[in-house]
């Protein structure tokens, strides 16, 4: 494939699961295991694809869009069709694709109630697509929609296969991620008229920049900000996440920690910081300082758990947390660290929700108190992975997390933008307080596995046949568990192909 | 001929009507207040048709007041079908009773 | 010549294979994978000789860099893959592979029977191998991945027996200890590096930092600051007070495993680290004076602790905190050779003294020397290799205890005489620990060789695999010694082995700070080490560099008294199998017998001996035990509290209530308003035509 003139590569594999989906729901609901080997061959499909584009992806030209297409789409509001994608975006909507797999996968598991799988995995496919496509969308008007998509299915998914009390935690998400979309719009718009370009383009409207008053910016950027902001989630706007993690089915927790928080970094990197540096630079600060209570905080909240999906939940908390201090700090340093994190925090977080979903199909309850030890004993295997990943998850060098931590921290020494100048005290006290985070985070992850792991298994556990690590599980378990070594050993994976995206991104900043 | 007395009888009829369909129990009553308004307004447009543009071979208000008058029979067959099963379902016409689209 | 030190590389690379191998393959084995261990640290303990040759014949040699660019960090900075090889990186090679793989050797017959043996090996080595890439690092991030590492490898084996509470623990309080020193090493190596963002592309980079710090390119907020905030870092891997309190807690790994932590692959981390640093922290005499006092806090009181222990493994672990005081306390005056020096020895010894526990606790199954006694007769080998160890230990003189140890003391005399008060108390307060250190490793000795047998067991001899290594670390123990001695050749020597360009034998006196430094009287001249007095300088610029270390008969006097004095203290109270009568050192009989027996004792001990070791040292382990460990707990308790009170009322009720309160105040007025929808169809229409007029006389009242 030619990375120049192969767009259509990309639209095949954009849309593949939106077809699927269609294609899944013609089928009788009661060829049910059909339909997951279908599930699961579309999405084997779609994968193979965005291999064969992330094989065939110009990695010295890693800083330019490839594999473009872009036609007019809605003309009469300049909105066009355009899809593109640089070495920011190769990894994440790579790991979009890998996580849908590997949940197909899973999926061929029993579902909890009401099953359905024919009605899930169209979902999950319809998800697959939004996703995918806020990471390759070029232009606000596509973004924006792809971007709202993946409400919907993740909407019903915890609605329908949620916990108890998942009407709570489904609406709730809902409410609050369209809360911040609705001024995310308005700021669209307002970037629209502002540039006076009739154009949406992401990369137009990047050269253009800076455009606008300080105010223009100010508010432009405030209103993108808690779009994104809620999505990521960046405290105080998190409350939503724990709870629709917690009541998710484990294939959603998965995908929402693995990809959809994702997507609240990627369009602050992707469209707030290049279209609006000054009021990025403005921003900066406070986001900074956000970011680093919501290190403390949720290492914080983490330590106060008795339910492990709620634990991990919280720990998202403190993991965008330092993705978004990489982002304050508005150099290339930080943002290699930001997408760097992103990654990181996707694979092992989705890891770690399969195997807090797993977990509970085992024990059939989150409580740590009622698990009450001895998992090691009872499991060996699962043990210890469980450990590995919990381990990875705390920033281990070696292991993914690290590369995500450390440099974020390294980057807000000194910030770009002539933050360093201005604010270079409050930095060095982010940093500070950042590195604190990452002890209470050993604290409770160790904790966690002296709980849950450790000691000898409990009465109530001692003689129940509890099954360990299966095969099925393996199978969908087994690429994160190396990826989060690979990408822990051989960061260049990552670092090397965003260098030159990056580059040429905070280019625009004009730092 | 002076507009005022069928102006003046359009007005009566027009505010008996509204009178008829705000503060009459009886669904029938109530439709039949509906045609008193309908008629009112007949007049007036025959009336000011005649005022304002005498002689115009193209005779709008009147062309109106029939359509009116077609329409309302309709009305008037389909009001009184709705009623007739009112009563059927619920044996009154009282239009108190029929709070179905209450929040 | 050089070749050899180009493969420097596969010295760290054989115990990661190792453990991987053995992870892969190891339970398929005979030997469940401890032959792979053994094998993979001999050919590195192999390897590392011969580099530890290269570089001492040659020395002082120039260092060897070898990187390549492991992934760019953005803004165009690199970390890099690498090597740094000088006379230091050889000097640790050659301590750890020389431990570890005694270690190994001796866990082979002392881990048999237990569950996890071949993890146990794995494990061992992973071990060696994150210490030795802290070791060969050339840039400190990579040294940063090492040390964590190493964290991470002892949280493992410190609660190697995870199905124990206790055990489980310690491994925590292990690893969050030495990860809230993390936090200062972390900070400081981003602030040093944030320093050089200006000069070079590998901001990392050791040797760059050293130079632009001798070069004064560092500012002195980046060097205090930078070093201070590592120096935390150091405090909590080297067990420096008031963050030593993991360290007698990791006594509940395997006793090999201690002794891997304890000599050479963990608690040596920090002193190697700020001997690294040498160049930067010598920058600043503020960062000097604080490095000094809290090892001299350290020496001292962590020594006195050791003296109410019961358990021997506690005994050495005090003892160990102690040493590393020194260790520290010597980087402080100056005495940046000396400092290495007594590492390396100690390395020696220490693994030697905890091999030789091991090999007595897996004699009479109980690690508290009160169910010892008499071991002497029983089990020869391993009685006359921890004598050694402990004479090591204690500084007897000819031992390489006594030479490393005397060397930090006259570096605190040099010190002293350039005018610098830590260097004072470095002298006087390390003599007194000297004293205390023998005073209890006697005691120890006593206990467990003298006397009658305590246990409930028949003392058996260990095997030859547990043996031979303790007989090559005795050996060690003398011969180590006789790098830097009055006997050693001028060069090369220890010296001469760690000099490197930036710290040459004619180095400047690194405080930049001209005032002091004129008025220290060491302008243009190298405290390097402290080989010399000042004295033997004469008038000129001091050259304590040329020439070996002197005899010293004022300190030699004075040691050997200390010695004399102590181990006789040690003999009257424990040589004569007292435990019998005394066996958990309960006071009041022990008292009577020394009331009775001698009234010179008598006076010594109410004066001397209750105050330090009862009031004293029971002041020192309540203020490790009670007061810092309070205060740890308190903070977790605190943090606990804050945790709860965080979640429940600032999550739970101010962020998600408000939110939630936004919801149902817009639910309550809905449901006021649509009581207007009431689906009574005149009433609509009522409301229709009043609205109608009302707009009517509106609009004819606007006219």
């Amino acid at each position: 494939m030619d990375p120049n003139t192969a767009g259509w590569a990309l639209v095949v594999a954009l849309f593949l699961p939106l077809a699927g989906a269609g294609a899944l729901t013609l089928m009788p609901a009661s060829m049910d295991r059909e339909i997951r080997r279908a599930a699961v061959a579309i999405t084997a499909v779609g994968f193979a694809l965005v291999a064969a584009v992330t094989a065939s992806f110009d990695y010295s030209r890693a800083g330019e869009l490839q594999f473009t297409t872009d036609v007019p789409w809605i003309t009469a509001i300049d909105a066009r069709f355009s899809l593109g994608m640089d070495g920011i975006s190769l990894p994440l909507f790579f790991l979009t694709s890998l996580l849908t797999l590997l949940c197909a996968i899973y999926t061929t598991k029993p579902l909890p109630s009401p099953g359905k799988p024919k009605a899930f995995l169209s979902l999950m496919l319809l998800l697959q697509t939004g996703m995918a496509g806020t990471f390759v969308a070029f232009d606000l008007i596509l973004f924006f929609i792809f971007f709202e998509l993946t409400l919907v299915p993740m909407f019903f998914m915890i609605g329908m296969w949620g916990g108890p009390r998942r009407d709570y935690a489904s609406v709730k998400f809902f409410l609050y991620t369209l809360f911040g979309s609705v001024f995310m719009l308005v700021a669209f718009l307002a970037i629209y008229f502002q540039a006076g370009a009739n154009s949406w383009s992401i990369t137009e409207l990047s050269n253009m920049a800076p455009f606008g008053s300080t105010t223009f910016q100010t508010w432009a950027f405030l209103g993108v900000f808690l779009g994104f902001a809620i999505k990521v989630p960046v405290w105080p706007f998190h409350p939503w996440l724990p709870d629709a993690h917690t009541e998710a089915p484990t294939v959603g927790s998965v995908l929402l920690a693995g990809v959809l928080l994702k997507m609240g970094t990627y369009g602050f990197i992707r469209i707030a910081l290049p279209i609006l540096p000054d009021g990025a630079a403005r921003f900066a600060p406070m986001i900074g300082v956000l970011a680093v209570i919501g290190i403390v905080y949720g290492a914080l909240c983490c330590l106060a758990q008795t339910d492990v999906k709620r634990l991990i939940a919280f720990s998202s908390v403190g993991h965008m947390g330092f993705v978004m201090l990489g982002i304050a700090a508005m150099n290339e340093a930080g943002i290699q660290a930001a997408l760097f994190g992103n990654i990181a925090h996707g694979i092992i977080t989705g890891m770690l929700f399969f195997l807090a979903g797993s977990m509970h199909e085992r024990y059939h309850t989150r409580e740590i108190a009622v698990i009450g030890g001895g998992m090691l004993k009872k499991m060996p295997v699962y043990g210890v992975l469980f450990t590995y990943v919990a381990i990875a998850s705390l920033g281990l060098p070696g292991l993914a997390g690290f590369w995500g931590e450390f440099p974020a921290m390294w980057a807000a020494i000194s910030p770009g933008l002539g933050l360093a100048d201005s604010y270079g005290g409050l930095y060095l006290g982010l940093v500070v307080f950042a590195a604190i985070g990452t002890v209470l985070t050993a604290g409770y992850f160790l904790w966690l596995i002296q709980r849950i792991n450790l000691g000898e298994p409990t009465e109530r556990w001692a003689n129940e046949p509890l099954a360990d690590v299966q095969a099925i599980e393996w199978v969908s378990w087994l690429p994160l568990l190396a990826l989060i070594l690979a990408l822990g050993i051989f960061p260049r994976l990552l670092f090397g192909g965003q260098d030159a995206a990056v580059t040429n991104l905070v280019g625009f900043l004009g730092g | 001929m002076s507009p005022i007395g069928p102006l003046l009888l359009a007005a009566f009829l027009f505010s008996a009507g509204v009178y008829g369909v705000i503060a009459r129990r009886n669904a029938v009553l109530v439709l039949i207040s509906v045609e008193l308004m309908l008629n009112a307004v007949n007049i007036n447009l025959v009336t000011f048709q005649n005022l304002l543009f005498p002689g115009d071979p193209a005779v709008t208000g009147q062309m109106f007041a029939l359509f009116i008058i077609g329409v309302a029979a309709a009305e008037v067959g389909v009001g009184l079908a709705i009623v007739f099963n009112m009563f059927r379902n619920r044996a009154s016409v009282d239009v108190d009773d029929a709070d179905l689209m209450r929040w | 010549m050089d070749a050899l030190l180009e493969y420097t590389w596969v010295v760290v690379a054989l115990p990661l294979l190792s453990a991987v191998l053995i992870t892969a393959v190891g339970k398929q084995l005979p030997g469940k994978g401890s032959e792979i261990g053994i094998a993979a640290l001999g050919l590195s303990w192999l390897l590392a000789i011969g580099i530890a040759w290269q570089t001492f014949v040659a020395s002082p040699v120039e260092p060897l860099e070898r990187s390549v660019d492991w992934t760019p960090l953005g803004g165009g900075f690199v970390f890099e893959l690498g090597m740094l090889v000088d006379g230091l990186t050889a000097v640790m090679l050659l301590l750890v592979t020389t431990v570890s793989f005694m270690v190994h050797v001796y866990s082979r017959e002392y881990m048999q029977g237990e569950p996890r043996y071949t993890y146990f090996f794995a494990m061992l080595g992973l071990f060696t191998f994150s210490m030795l890439l802290l070791v060969v690092a050339n840039n400190l991030l990579l040294a940063v991945i090492g040390w964590e590492l190493v964290g991470l490898c002892s949280y493992l084996l410190i609660g190697f027996y995870w199905e124990g509470k206790s055990n489980q623990d310690a491994g925590n309080k292990a690893f969050l200890t030495t990860k809230f020193g993390d936090v200062g090493l972390i900070v400081g190596v981003i602030v040093l590096s944030a320093g050089m963002f200006g000069l070079t592309d590998t901001p990392f980079n050791i040797l760059e930092i050293n130079e632009a710090a001798v070069a004064g390119q560092l500012s002195t907020t980046t060097i205090v600051l930078g070093m201070l905030l590592i120096f935390l870092g150091c405090m909590s891997k080297s067990g420096q007070m008031p963050l030593h309190v993991w360290l007698p807690d990791a006594m509940a790994g395997p006793t090999p495993v201690s002794a891997l932590i304890h000599a050479a692959t963990m608690v040596t981390a920090g002193v190697f680290l700020l001997a690294r640093l040498y160049p930067v922290v010598a920058q600043n005499q503020a960062v000097m004076a604080t490095i000094a006092i809290f090892g001299v806090l350290t020496l001292f009181f962590g020594g006195l602790l050791a003296l109410v222990q019961d358990d021997l493994k506690k005994i050495l672990a005090y003892s160990t905190i102690s040493q590393l005081g020194y260790m520290v306390a010597a980087i402080g005056v100056g005495g940046y050779a000396a400092s290495i020096f007594h590492l390396f020895t100690h390395g020696f010894f220490k693994a030697l003294l905890f091999l030789g526990a091991g090999s007595l606790i897996h004699a009479v199954h109980s690690n508290n020397i009160s169910d010892m006694g008499g071991m002497a007769k029983a089990m020869p080998h391993t009685f006359w290799t921890f004598i050694v160890g402990s004479l090591a230990l204690a500084g007897f003189p000819l031992t390489a205890g006594f030479f490393s140890k005397d060397e930090i003391l006259i570096a605190g005399e040099i010190w002293a005489g350039a005018g610098f008060f830590t260097g004072s108390l470095v002298y006087w307060v390390g003599l007194a620990a000297a004293f205390v250190t023998t005073f209890y490793m006697a005691r120890a000795c006593f206990l467990i060789f003298a006397g009658e047998n305590r246990s409930h067991h028949t003392p058996h001899e260990s095997g030859k695999l547990m043996l031979a290594p303790l007989m090559v670390l005795a050996v060690l123990s003398v011969a180590a010694g006789y790098l830097l001695s009055p006997f050693s050749p001028e060069q090369p020597n220890f010296e001469t082995w760690l000099a490197t360009p930036l710290l040459p034998a004619e180095t400047t006196f690194p405080f930049t700070d001209e005032g002091t430094a004129a008025a220290s009287g060491l302008v243009g001249d190298g405290v390097l080490a402290a080989g010399t007095s000042l004295a033997a300088a004469g008038d000129g610029p001091v050259k304590v560099l040329h020439g070996v270390p002197t005899w010293h008969p004022d300190l030699l006097a004075i040691v050997l008294v200390l010695f004399s004095l102590a181990v006789f203290l040690a003999y009257r109270f424990y040589g004569k199998g007292l435990p019998e009568r005394d066996p958990t050192l309960s006071m009041g009989r022990f008292t009577d017998v020394l009331v009775a027996k001698y009234g010179f004792d008598d006076f010594g001990y109410r004066y001397i001996v209750v105050p330090v070791r009862d009031k004293l040292s029971a002041a020192a382990t309540y203020s490790s035990n009670v007061l810092i460990d309070g205060m740890v707990a308190g903070v977790g308790r605190a943090t606990k509290n804050a945790a709860m009170t965080t979640y429940r009322v600032v999550d739970q009720q101010v962020i998600d209530g408000g939110i939630n309160g936004a919801a149902f105040s817009a639910a309550w007025w809905s449901d006021k308003l649509k009581r207007i929808q009431s689906g009574d169809v005149q009433k609509y229409a009522g409301v229709l035509v009043a609205g109608t007029i009302l707009l009517v006389l509106a609009f004819a009242a606007a006219r």
